[in-house]
């Protein structure tokens, strides 16, 4: 599996200005459209972008069974034990790796692909994470354009301007842009991971497409699994950081394999309901024996894990994701009355 | 003989006030203790052994493992943000930062001599100033520290003792004046004043039992306690509704039920066993007829003069422990051990006192200002002292001894004397620390002095050293180890005089002028007669002859004419022996001015008559001015 290069990815922003597909850019031209998108705001229009982008976007679609489709769309409900069933996609490889929701493709039988000019490709390979809800599949293409997501060490503001591109509803209705804000950002929604929080118009179908910033950057993967029924406005968006990580450890192991403490941990009222507050986790259960090894007890609060203080759940899921299975990390607890440090080797959870 | 029974809304009042009351004396309090050791993994916590990270001193602070006080004391302690650990307990708190040096205790920022560490994985933390925020007592006795705590809420993890629904005994009792009687559910029992009285009630206040004990030589029947109960009750403007004798019940015991001036019927038995009666009276807000105590029969023949029941667990109200009650003053942090046939005067900081003459007392005092440069010399100033009151051959010198006091090295400074009636001994146990001296005087005649009580004392005392410092500023001398030569005026609206300063204040009796003063070995007063100027001495004169009566020694000289305040004055002296043995001078002075004649009465046993001390007199008679009329 090769990794994209980072001469692909110049060239997708050199190739942004107002042409659809692909194409070269002299050297010099190269260089003068980098630099201008490094650091300084470019100002592309919203049309701009969705031309940008929306090449790379595309429309999953498959069989799955009645009980399931149900859940994700809201199709007509056929008699047949199947229903076509569709959901997003985002090319994130030319060599025609595509990032979705696990949740569309889970369950899913005979899956094809469908750009937006309307071809159709059949899926070759299927990798998900239904924890994280990313998933990765493969077509058989060569010279896709693929996305780029933002950086790492870009600030996402809450506020920002942005766009869902994806096939809400009906196939049809492959390639639908929706413009919204960055509602809030780091929002702990009762999934694995943070997420991003949006107004940018989610409807089913989108699951699996990307939200782009003003910058035609993806700044994540839009998911209708964490949406709450009957809301107006609110979609979730699995930021481009923990896609990555997800996409990196499915390219690499075929399955993400978390680290975890061996702990079962449960949340402090605050946090379950979400008011901030400094409040630790409890352990309820030692899982594993490298935590009881520790010295860990049902009962002990932990307070912080490699001097990041925990306060929920997602919190401790995001910053193993730093780290792998047979690792060891400073914990700091209280047992007892007494503040403790341990050192943890961590298992795979 | 009968101690009166208070107003039943008053009484509940204090029964509820349990925990705030009278903390030392509630019942159902529980000492909590840890005992850690430097260097030991070895802790024992409310009585059980358990491991913990070992203690070490760090710049002169004992470092501890945080977890010792929620296993000991339940208190709380966590982490907020990525350093600072809060510790409280109600509504106190210590806040430390991991690394630095600066706590807070109660809002108050202090200093640490060492920060808070992580040891082998385990955060250590100065014990000091928690230990200052729970206010609890800690002793240190070679390299042993062991912290102790009183509270109303039991062992951390264990249930309570106090639990108010249902008593954990099945009796209440008190093991020092003898009695016991059944725990009814729903009530508490506490102790009264005394070893000798307590009373149980229900936590609403609807009813109430006292129990009172006291000493009765001769052999108390039935009738007679019938007859003592009833004069008792009318005397107290009570109607009577029931009289009865019970000879054949198990104890024999008198009853009566009467109804209080405030309406309130009440029900009292009392029992004659062994040179001990017992009262019991059991007043019920609800009852409006007699008949209704019937319901409390039971509880009341439950009622035994002895302590232990065979096989029933029974609550002992009485902290005497053998023979030894315990006494505090919380404000100077200091907790000791009295006999339990002392009881507390009811003022000064800690004061108690015996019918045998024996005298307990205790005084924090500055250093500077003291008279005393430091605890050595202590001895020397005493001697000074002693010299100035007592005339040579009345005193011995006084002697010195080290002992150990709440862990510190301290003196015991030994004063005997004899005015003529006997042999008196007073002791005198000096502390020093962080600029204050702690006095703890015994003081007691021939025959009841005991130096063994007055050292198992001192082996008893447990001293705070933070108390003092932190709620007090400078403190003076105890009023009669002042200097000699300080007067303080004393002034009324119709005169004033210079009074030495060392004479100590004494109540009035209240009414009309009545100003009263001790002298180490005697007396000064000052008050008004209803006589005239001639009248009055004539029956000074009159009063000698009685007391001769009684005093074959008294003689007195003929009345002297001179002047006082400027004013004509009569004065007389006269001498004898007082009731206690002593051999005493006195004068009496008669003087008049604007339409009332004063009389001025001072008096000082002749082995304290020296120069020091007429010469204080003297001074207070020739200040005595007499201020213009308004």
């Amino acid at each position: 599996m090769r990794k994209t290069g980072t001469k692909a990815a110049c060239l997708l922003l050199s190739g942004a200005i107002g042409i659809g597909g692909f194409g070269f850019l002299p050297q010099a031209e190269v260089s003068a459209a980098s630099a201008k998108s490094s650091g300084t705001t470019s100002s592309k229009t919203v049309p701009q972008i969705i031309a940008q982008v929306s090449p790379s976007v595309v429309g999953i679609i498959g069989e799955v069974p009645s009980e399931y489709a149900e859940e994700w769309s809201d199709y007509e409900s056929s008699e047949d034990e199947y229903e076509l069933a569709h959901g997003s996609g985002v090319i994130i490889r030319s060599n025609g790796w595509i990032v979705t929701n696990a949740h569309v493709v889970d369950e899913m039988e005979n899956i094809q692909v469908v750009t937006s000019e309307g071809k159709s490709y059949k899926v070759r390979e299927v990798y998900s994470d239904p924890v994280s809800d990313i998933a990765l599949i493969r077509i058989n293409v060569t010279g896709f354009k693929p996305v780029t997501f933002v950086s790492s060490g870009e600030k996402t503001l809450v506020g920002e301007q942005v766009i869902a591109i994806g096939t809400p509803v009906s196939l049809s209705l492959r390639n639908s842009a929706t413009l919204g804000i960055i509602s809030g950002l780091n929002r702990a929604a009762g999934a694995e991971y943070r997420l991003i929080q949006t107004d940018a118009t989610i409807n089913p179908g989108n699951s699996g497409g990307p939200l782009v910033n003003m910058r035609g950057e993806i700044i994540g993967i839009n998911s209708m699994k964490f949406a709450a029924v009957d809301i107006d406005n609110t979609g979730f968006t699995i930021p481009a950081g923990t896609v990555q990580y997800i996409v990196n450890q499915l390219f690499e192991q075929g399955e993400v394999i978390r680290a975890g403490l061996g702990l079962g941990l449960e949340e402090s009222f605050s946090a379950t309901v979400g008011l901030p507050s400094d409040d630790p986790l409890t352990v309820s259960e030692v899982l594993s024996d490298e935590a009881a090894a520790a010295g860990i007890k049902e009962g002990d609060v932990l307070y912080s894990v490699a001097g990041h203080r925990i306060t929920a759940l997602v919190d401790l899921n995001e910053l193993m994701k730093t780290y792998s299975p047979g690792q060891t990390v400073r914990v700091l607890m209280q047992s007892g009355g007494d503040i403790v440090e341990r050192k943890v080797v961590l298992t795979s959870e | 003989m009968r101690l009166a029974k208070r107003g039943m809304a008053l009484l509940f009042v204090l029964l509820l006030a349990i925990g705030t009351a009278v903390p030392a004396l509630a019942a159902g309090q529980t000492t909590l203790t840890l005992q850690v050791r430097i260097g030991s993994t070895s802790a024992l916590i409310n009585g059980e052994k358990q491991n913990i990270e070992k203690p070490y001193m760090q710049n002169g602070m004992t470092m501890v493992p945080l977890g010792v006080f929620q296993r000991a004391f339940g208190t709380s302690s966590r982490l907020e943000g990525d350093d600072t650990v809060r510790l409280s307990q109600g509504s106190h708190t210590v806040t430390f930062k991991i690394g630095s040096k600066t706590a807070w205790v109660n809002g108050k920022k202090i200093a640490l001599a060492a920060a808070p560490v992580m040891k082998n994985g385990t955060l250590m933390v100065p014990m000091r100033p928690v230990t200052d925020m729970l206010e609890a007592k800690v002793k240190f006795s070679s390299g042993t520290i062991v912290v102790t705590l009183m509270s109303d809420t039991g062992v951390p993890g264990q249930p309570s003792d106090n639990e108010a629904e249902a008593p954990a005994t099945a009796r209440v009792g008190s093991s020092h004046a003898n009695w016991s009687i059944d725990y009814p559910a729903d009530t508490v029992a506490q102790p009264g004043d005394d070893e000798f009285s307590a009373m149980i009630g229900d936590l609403d206040g609807s009813y109430m039992l006292q129990i009172h004990v006291w000493e009765e030589d001769r052999n108390v029947s039935v009738t007679d306690m019938l007859e003592q109960l009833e004069q008792e009750s009318l005397s107290a403007g009570e109607t009577l509704v029931d009289r009865q004798t019970f000879p054949n019940a198990a104890i024999p015991y008198a009853q009566i039920i009467a109804r209080d001036v405030d309406g309130i019927y009440w029900e009292s038995r009392r029992y004659y066993d062994e040179g001990h009666v017992y009262s019991l009276y059991m007043g019920d807000s609800l009852i409006e007829d007699y008949r209704e105590f019937d319901q409390w029969t039971d509880l009341l023949d439950s009622f035994r003069p002895s302590f232990n029941t065979q096989g029933v667990q029974t609550e002992d109200l009485s902290n005497v422990k053998d023979g030894y009650i315990s006494a505090a003053s919380p404000d100077y942090g200091v907790t000791l051990k009295v006999p339990a046939t002392w009881t507390p005067t009811g003022s000064g900081q800690l004061e108690y006192s015996s019918k045998d003459g024996s005298f307990l007392s205790l005084h924090a005092v500055s250093v500077d200002g003291s008279g005393a440069a430091g605890l050595a010399t202590w001895h020397d100033f005493l001697q000074a002292k002693t010299d100035e009151v007592f005339l040579p051959q009345t005193a011995k010198p006084v002697t010195s001894e080290s002992v150990q006091a709440s862990g510190q090295d301290a003196i015991i400074e030994s004063l005997v004397y004899d005015l003529g009636g006997g042999s008196f001994y007073w002791n005198w146990l000096v502390l020093e620390n962080e600029g204050y001296f702690y006095v703890l005087r015994y003081s007691a005649p021939e025959g009841a002095y005991n130096k063994q009580t007055f050292l198992k004392i001192v082996d008893s005392v447990e001293i705070d050293f933070e108390a003092v410092p932190s709620r007090f500023g400078k403190l003076g001398q105890i009023s009669y180890l002042k200097d000699l030569k300080l007067d303080v005026t004393q002034s009324t609206p119709d005169f004033l005089f210079a009074a030495p300063a060392y004479w100590t204040t004494q109540a009035s009796d209240g009414t009309g002028l009545d100003m009263r003063y001790f002298i180490p070995g005697g007396s000064f007063r000052v008050s008004n007669v209803d006589t005239g100027l001639e009248a009055s001495a004539a029956q000074a004169v009159r009063r000698y002859a009685e007391l001769k009566l009684d005093d074959p020694t008294l003689t007195y000289e003929t009345p002297k004419r001179t002047t006082i305040a400027g004013v004509p004055a009569i004065a007389i002296s006269y001498a004898g022996t007082g009731t206690n043995g002593n051999l005493y001078q006195a004068e009496d002075i008669y003087f008049r001015h604007q339409d009332k004649t004063y009389w001025i009465h001072h008096q000082l046993d002749r082995g304290t008559a020296t120069p020091e001390q007429l010469n204080g007199i003297e001074r207070a008679l020739q200040s005595f001015r007499f201020l213009p009329a308004k």
